[in-house]
């Protein structure tokens, strides 16, 4: 008897360390459910009846529905993007670039109305000269420079004139000749 | 939104000649002289017999007048390039071009009122920028397609 024992003791070192074949397991689950059990292996015979008990528990009808009420969340489904939901965005900020423009625009009409056609900046300019009388001098002689840049235009547009007239008649003789 | 619109505004506010100077700072080549819209109501009361030329004076808002008397085809050539650079701004109304000299007149319009006034101009010695802004009319073009006469 106290060989057996000594084997049981073997095997319940193997259990612990998990190297008990399944054969063995048996054995020591058959030992410890016999009423019959030494008072050293007796802590023991609790929890192998417990072990022995969780063996016959099975899987119930339900289990399979439990299990996937859990599991079974609501899909994500794809949502179909058009060409304008895509592009909505880039249309948006291309509304918003506009509507600034045209404001800007509409401000720039606004300050540069009839009455404030001069839209320089007249607060940088720094005076030359103190003396207005200087002022004055330098404003005609520039007037006279354009004045004269002016006329001589319009005399070479007369001249350039004069002789295309004179080409024409030229043409325009040696034509009635030929006739 | 309020700063754009100023700043597109502010960006409109350039004459010519400020344009041409922006472009060559610390250039001491360049003598620039300038007559603010102050100045210029001081001149309308230096004593001028002609009746013309005061209504000239009072058509003119500023002046900016600019010189050099180096690299004169090259700041010749710059500024044409800037004045049909902006094409759209200054329209050409008249030019000259020989050997010795050459110039072109270009004016800023806003509903058929010269505000703008330009001569870009060299000849042989000089380059020079002359740059009226003010409301020039149809009278003020012709006075000056005459002859002006700037006794006083």
């Amino acid at each position: 008897m106290n060989m057996d024992y000594k084997y049981i003791e073997q095997l319940l070192e193997r259990y612990w360390q998990c190297q008990t074949s399944l054969e063995e397991e048996q054995i020591l689950y058959l030992f410890f459910s016999q009423n019959d059990v030494p008072e050293n292996l007796r802590p023991y015979q609790s929890f192998f009846a417990y072990e022995r008990s969780q063996m016959k528990e099975k899987l119930g009808d339900d289990f399979d529905k439990k299990v996937l009420s859990h599991i079974n969340t609501s899909v994500v489904k794809a949502r179909k993007l058009t060409f304008i939901g895509r592009t909505m965005p880039m249309l948006k900020a291309a509304a918003m670039v506009a509507i600034i423009f045209m404001l800007g625009n509409v401000a720039q009409k606004t300050f540069l109305s009839d009455n404030n056609v001069l839209d320089y900046n007249y607060a940088a300019y720094k005076d030359t000269y103190s003396d207005p009388k200087m002022a004055y001098d330098q404003i005609s002689s520039a007037l006279q420079k354009i004045s004269k840049g002016m006329i001589k235009s319009e005399n070479k547009k007369a001249d350039s004139l004069h002789h295309s007239k004179g080409a024409l008649g030229i043409v325009n003789h040696q034509a009635v000749e030929n006739e | 939104m309020v700063c754009f619109c100023i700043i597109s505004v502010a960006l409109c506010a350039q004459d010519f000649a400020t344009r041409f100077m922006q472009n060559h700072k610390n250039d001491d080549n360049l003598k620039c002289v300038t007559i603010s819209p102050k100045m210029m109501e001081k001149v309308m009361n230096v004593n001028v017999d002609d009746e013309g030329m005061k209504k000239m004076l009072s058509d003119i808002k500023s002046m900016q007048m600019i010189s050099s008397v180096n690299y004169v085809r090259r700041y010749y050539k710059e500024a044409i390039a800037l004045a049909k650079k902006n094409a759209d701004r200054f329209s050409l109304y008249t030019s000259y071009s020989k050997k010795k000299d050459a110039y072109e007149i270009r004016v800023r319009k806003r509903k058929n009122i010269i505000v703008e006034l330009i001569m870009v101009m060299r000849d042989t010695k000089s380059f020079s920028v002359i740059n009226f802004t003010g409301k020039m009319d149809k009278a003020f073009i012709d006075r000056l397609k005459t002859s002006v006469n700037t006794t006083n």
